[in-house]
């Protein structure tokens, strides 16, 4: 294997793909990116067993004179590519088991595994065409919806997020069995009945790849590979509260700006607020056990009869601070119900968060 | 206590106090900031034994008195209120009000009797010196600095007044830094040597980084303080011996090496990473007009790169912790580097053409 190519377009792909290691891992190889090279170009992947990327680098940017494939320590390639001066070329050459990179008067050998020992994630059961979504839509709905993913609940199938395929349509679902985030998108030739869901680190890793590129992925699997949960997601339509006769609208910025300053002594386990409705206004009301105490009252549009309810605050600010509209729509039935906000100019995302006793 | 301030002229002072302020600390009173109102004067004060921070602030000033909160929930607070805002601060018992259009809070407060003041006894008079010459002065040799050795006078730095010059020196044990400017007056009765800990000297270098074209430095006993505006910060000073650094600066260095900074600093960047990751050793080989670095490591993995220099003496091969070079070439100001070496057991010295009264020194390690 021998092919020379230049910095620019070798860093960020290389750059995705070591993204995607573990810092720490039991097999050597999992610390080591697959290089692959024939005569349609140059693929670069990475592993850690659960998400896999391949990233590909075209013919017309890399110049092939040897074909083969090598893995080699992902971090040091990187590394070493990075402190190159911007605009150089890079040869690369794999010698019996070496892999040397020259540049300029720089030379150096690293170690390398051999190719048929990289752990490719097995693709043989993917059954469904590959899809195509709109990057910057699936960014939108990731960034609506996976801050409200659990985090090592032994409710496994929490730590990641449910894909929602129906007719023409996306659903991404995200829950902690506390508060839920929903965001939707039209999505043409989607497989209505499937209920794939990613695990955490594959919709991160996800949302990362949609930040470097906003054009066009394909949801088929071909660069991007993450393995599913197996499990059922529970009905989360039940937890959505369906009729609801007391709301009330006011700014969004307002609300998250006296959350946010009131936050500062909420009780720091349960990090409680206490909201209090009444006509025209909306009291936020916290205390801790040091017997601080902070209240700001903003204006609303609340008619109905006076009310108060818990919530934990950083899931009322983590909600208000994904969506974009100037103004929220909050829905409240009674102090033991859940709440739902939503941006009154865009139905397609909704955040529900249960209440807390007092 | 009671008085109104505006949001902008009490956060960023407030701020500069909280970062003194531990996150962690066996006593309560210690995560409090101290507030006191004399006459339209708020003096607010964050300790953690080590390092006192003091800012003084005018504010709208309605009933005198003092009381201590805590640091971090009253930041956090005034930050998060709109900008302009007008705050009004009253006592209410044992409790601080802080307060701010539909926006109110009570804080828990200690008396401001329990609060451990640093005792002040200045021997010294100060003396006043530019705010960014002390803060090159302290930039240039900070990075030498040891973190928690045993030697515990070596987890700091010393700062010299000797013959109108001010000195600072950093070492641990490997490496030493140097540098020195001259001071408006020569003094008989200066500072001479105090030895500042390292909390210390990152205090005075965040200070410094904000601060007016003046600034004022004085020492007693146990202390030094360092005057900058509305702000006024004291370190205790370590109580031990400096080691003898003049013994340590090589002077019988007879090969001299002038290379370009940024090329040198690039391949040590580039060749370090396959140097062995405990030990971090580099080969550097000094040929006529080039010197050639390289790296190996356990897994067999190995780097080389040479680059043109100015030298013509006899080939010679040192080895060096490349993470030393580094250091030093980071600080670094000019374009080039000037290092001067003897033999492969001997010290290196390493001067900044641009920044003359600097000096480094660098052990050699065995490969």
């Amino acid at each position: 294997m021998k092919f020379d190519v230049e910095k620019s377009a070798l860093i960020e792909p290389l750059q995705r793909v070591v993204n995607v290691l573990e810092r720490r891992q039991t097999l050597p190889i999992l610390s080591h990116v697959l290089i692959e090279c024939s005569e349609s170009g140059i693929v670069l992947v990475g592993t850690d067993q659960e998400i896999e990327l391949s990233a590909r680098i075209p013919i017309d940017s890399v110049d092939v004179s040897g074909v083969g494939a090598v893995t080699v320590p992902g971090r040091k390639l990187l590394d070493i590519v990075r402190h190159l001066p911007e605009g150089v070329v890079i040869s690369c050459e794999a010698e019996a088991d070496r892999f040397v990179l020259r540049s300029q008067r720089f030379e150096s050998q690293l170690a390398t595994l051999p190719a048929n020992e990289f752990p490719w994630i097995d693709l043989a059961v993917v059954a469904n065409d590959p899809i195509k979504a709109s990057g910057k839509a699936l960014k939108t709905l990731l960034s609506k919806t996976m801050f409200a993913m659990a985090q090592q609940d032994v409710r496994y199938f929490f730590n990641g997020m449910l894909f929602e395929f129906e007719a023409g349509l996306l659903r991404c679902v995200a829950t902690n069995g506390q508060r839920l985030a929903i965001a939707e998108a039209a999505l043409e030739g989607a497989p209505a009945g499937s209920r794939p869901i990613l695990p955490r680190k594959g919709v991160t890793e996800l949302a990362r790849l949609l930040d470097s590129d906003a054009e066009e992925v394909e949801v088929g699997l071909d660069r991007f590979v993450s393995k599913l949960i197996d499990a059922e997601y529970p009905d989360y339509t039940k937890a959505i509260p369906s009729s609801s006769d007391q709301s009330f609208s006011c700014s969004r910025n307002d609300l998250k700006d006296a959350l946010v300053r009131t936050a500062v002594l909420s009780n720091e386990v349960y990090k409680n607020v206490r909201l209090s409705l009444s006509t025209g206004q909306l009291e936020i009301f916290t205390n801790n056990p040091q017997q601080e105490q902070a209240i700001e009252q903003i204006s609303v549009d609340y008619t109905k009869e006076p009310l108060e309810i818990g919530f934990n605050i950083h899931f009322l600010i983590e909600a208000l601070s994904v969506m974009s509209g100037d103004s929220v729509r909050v829905e409240l039935t009674n102090p033991s119900s859940p709440c739902k906000l939503q941006d009154p100019g865009d139905p397609s995302a909704q955040f529900i968060i249960s209440p807390m006793v007092l | 206590m009671k008085f109104s301030v505006s949001r902008d002229n009490i956060l960023k002072p407030l701020q500069q106090v909280g970062g003194v302020v531990e996150r962690r600390q066996t006593l309560p009173i210690l995560s409090n900031v101290l507030l006191v109102l004399e006459g339209s004067k708020l003096s607010m004060t964050g300790t953690d034994l080590e390092v006192e921070m003091v800012a003084s602030i005018n504010v709208e000033a309605d009933l005198p008195g003092s009381l201590t909160v805590p640091a971090r929930k009253l930041v956090d607070i005034i930050r998060e209120l709109p900008e302009q805002a007008e705050i009004g601060f009253t006592q209410k018992g044992e409790r601080l009000e802080v307060r701010s259009g539909r926006f109110k809070s009570n804080l828990s407060t200690l008396p401001s009797t329990d609060f451990p003041a640093v005792e002040s006894d200045t021997l010294i008079p100060p003396v006043s010196i530019g705010a960014e010459t002390l803060k090159s002065l302290l930039d240039l040799t900070a990075f030498a600095m040891a973190q928690q050795d045993v030697r515990y006078f070596l987890n700091g730095m010393l700062l010299e007044e000797s013959e109108g010059q001010l000195r600072s020196v950093a070492t641990d044990g490997h490496r030493l830094a140097l540098n020195q400017v001259a001071l408006s007056a020569q003094r008989d009765d200066g500072m001479g040597q105090v030895i500042v800990p390292r909390k210390g000297v990152i205090e005075m270098q965040r200070l410094l980084s904000d601060s007016p074209d003046e600034v004022e430095v004085s020492v007693s006993s146990s202390h030094l303080c360092l005057s900058s505006g509305p702000f006024v910060l004291t370190t205790k000073l370590v109580d031990g011996r400096f080691p003898d650094y003049q013994r340590v600066i090589p002077k019988d260095g007879d090969k001299v090496i002038l290379a370009d900074k940024l090329e040198l600093k690039r391949a040590l960047n580039r060749t370090s990473i396959l140097s062995n990751e405990k030990f971090r050793g580099v080969r550097v080989q000094f040929k006529s007009g080039l010197i050639e670095i390289s790296t190996n490591n356990p897994e067999q993995e190995d780097a080389e790169e040479s680059l043109p220099v100015e030298y013509d003496g006899p080939e010679l091969e040192i080895g060096f912790n490349v993470g030393y070079l580094q250091d030093v070439l980071n600080v670094v100001r000019g374009s080039q580097v000037k290092l001067t070496v003897n033999d492969a057991n001997s010290s290196a010295l390493i001067e900044d053409p641009e920044a003359e009264q600097a000096l480094y020194v660098i052990m050699p390690m065995k490969l």
